[in-house]
């Protein structure tokens, strides 16, 4: 590793650990660490031991959800970017993050319905979010097959069109749905890491973790992919297969999380371009520091979007706050480089 | 002439209702820098890219050293044959030195990072072709003769014995176009077996040992050495035009020119 890079990994990792402790200690009840040490050694069973508690099971869970969910949402981006060979190209863009978000929304109406006689190992909503959204990605890639030339613009307005689509039906839905249900689906669809628990943590690290690591197993040959097609396939990549494989994997990675925290926009747009301004092209790299960096932007937003105003609001709203004006930033900024389009 | 790639009986279309290359015979010869020619649409692109068993043949077979290349393993084919398209759009900014390093994908595990050895590769590739001093520089910020020595550094890398390039010399200036030439003829000199395909029909023949030359229908008109291949008949036939060849006044070499009609 350079001199350089050292100096960089060093302040991610530095800006990655003290949000951590910030994290848990922001937010409607006042938790200091002093006020959570006397409680931890005065622990009685029968002792009103809030702050322990909402540390253990609200503060704690949630900080480590954003971790997952920013840096997951960041690869997730990265390989988009990569596949599609297009910078604007992510799960949101696309309407990937739409689509599952109208399958997991079917799975919340029909909650007490035929639906709920299924039995089944993974979440329901998992399930649903998941065929949507894998399903928006392959009628993408069978559109643009009919295309001799596929251009960047054509993609998506393709993606963008069909994340409408998505967002239409989703529509009727909310029409159709019970007050009960839709105060439920609403604050879902805000993009939360609010109410979750051990449960959500399970079940995104179960995804997102070898997710990952399976992800940063494909740098080189995203690398190949990237810089060009033809050399990728005369060096022995398989590109067929490489863009199966991949978009299945995200598309998994996209509906676990969308299942779980909502549809959470942004991020997966602008820490890949963040993360390639300090680190370079090569996915070797770009990879872990696009989750380190996502982890670092979600955590930010979360503790921003817990005191900002008087009451905590969805963290959806704030990464697209934040997000906007970061994104302008980079395409009207004085760094702006043709290749980001 | 000692053939390393070979093809047999080899068909090919992209379309099933198109005739491409019908039962094509053709052979390159180890060791040497061989020039593909042919007019627009004659196939040449498509017949570097069947050689380098990124497209699969219809029929027939592409032998590598006696062995089918279809029955090698990408990465082992990556290894013997390198290929360089004509136009390259790489989407997010890469230095030289990520280029030359790419090239060393077909011959590392998947987690490996750049090892000594290839390090050592890496400088070898950017000694030969003039490029210490770019190493950092942005492919983008590149000109044109930068650009082209930079892929081919890159492909040099894989360590390949065969190196296809489609179109080196396009876009080049005609120092640049000898300055490449030269690179790609010092390179055969040191045992890499070397396809171009090329419109520059005049420069290639003063550097080029073989000659393949494709009509616009998709056959092999002439295989072999300039005198024997660049004869004003095969030209004739292969562009479906007039030729003129002649003696060039200063290098004693081929001078081919189109016939000027009077009347145009």
């Amino acid at each position: 590793m350079k001199q350089g890079h050292k100096i960089k990994f060093f302040f991610f990792v530095l800006l990655f650990l003290l949000l951590i402790p910030l994290s848990i200690f922001t937010g409607y009840e006042p938790i200091s660490p002093l006020r959570l040490w006397q409680e931890i050694r005065q622990y009685e069973p029968t002792n009103n031991n809030l702050a322990i508690e909402i540390v253990l099971f609200h503060r704690i869970p949630r900080t480590l959800i954003s971790i997952l969910v920013g840096a997951g949402l960041s690869i997730g981006g990265v390989t988009f970017q990569a596949l599609l060979r297009n910078p604007l190209a992510t799960p949101y863009t696309l309407g990937t993050s739409s689509f599952a978000s109208l399958g997991a929304y079917i799975s919340f109406l029909g909650m007490n319905s035929f639906l709920s006689s299924i039995s089944i190992p993974i979440p329901l909503s998992h399930l649903f979010a998941f065929v949507f959204a894998i399903g928006e990605v392959f009628f993408i890639l069978l559109l643009i097959k009919t295309k001799q030339k596929i251009s960047a613009t054509l993609l998506l307005l393709c993606g963008i069109t069909l994340g409408m689509l998505a967002n239409a039906f989703i529509s009727i839905l909310r029409y159709w749905a019970t007050p009960d249900k839709l105060v439920f689906m609403e604050r879902w669809w805000f993009g939360s890491t609010q109410v979750l628990g051990y449960r959500s943590l399970i079940v995104v690290s179960i995804i997102s973790i070898p997710t990952f690591f399976l992800l940063w197993s494909y740098s080189s040959a995203l690398d190949q992919y990237t810089f060009d097609a033809e050399i990728a396939q005369s060096r022995g990549v398989n590109i067929t297969k490489l863009q199966i494989h991949l978009f299945v994997i995200v598309s998994i990675l996209t509906a676990v999380i969308v299942a779980e925290t909502g549809p959470i926009g942004f991020v997966g747009l602008i820490v890949p371009h963040i993360t390639r301004y300090f680190v370079g092209s090569s996915h070797r790299r770009v990879f872990p520091y696009s989750a380190l960096i996502g982890s670092i932007f979600l955590l930010f937003c979360d503790i921003v979007s817990r005191k900002l105003f008087r009451t905590e609001i969805p963290v959806g709203i704030i990464t697209t706050l934040i997000g906007v004006p970061a994104f302008l930033y980079i395409l009207f900024g004085k760094n702006f480089k043709e290749w980001m389009i | 002439m000692n053939p390393i790639l070979t093809a047999e009986n080899l068909s090919f279309c992209y379309h099933t209702d198109e005739r491409l290359f019908e039962n094509i015979q053709l052979s390159i010869a180890s060791g040497k820098l061989t020039a593909l020619i042919g007019p627009n649409g004659s196939g040449k692109s498509t017949l570097l890219r069947l050689l380098a068993g990124i497209i699969p043949t219809k029929q027939g077979k592409i032998f590598l050293n006696q062995a089918p290349i279809s029955s090698l393993h990408a990465r082992e084919r990556a290894k013997k044959i390198a290929f360089l398209p004509q136009n390259i759009f790489p989407i997010f900014p890469l230095t030289v030195f990520e280029i030359i390093a790419m090239g060393r994908f077909p011959r590392k595990p998947i987690f490996s990072g750049l090892t000594q050895k290839d390090y050592e590769v890496i400088d070898r590739c950017m000694n030969i072709m003039n490029l210490n001093r770019l190493k950092n520089r942005l492919y983008s910020e590149l000109s044109g003769g930068e650009c082209k020595r930079t892929l081919i550094a890159s492909i040099l890398a894989q360590e390949p014995e065969i190196l296809l390039l489609d179109e080196p010399l396009s876009g080049l200036d005609l120092p640049h176009q000898t300055e490449t030439l030269n690179h790609l003829q010092k390179l055969s000199k040191e045992g890499y077996t070397v396809v171009i395909a090329t419109h520059e029909i005049n420069i290639v023949a003063r550097f080029a040992h073989e000659f393949i030359l494709l009509s616009s229908d998709h056959q092999i008109i002439a295989q072999g050495d300039a005198e024997k291949t660049l004869t004003i008949d095969n030209l004739n036939n292969a562009y479906n035009t007039s030729f003129w060849v002649g003696v060039h006044p200063f290098t004693k070499g081929l001078l081919i020119e189109v016939e000027q009609k009077e009347n145009l």
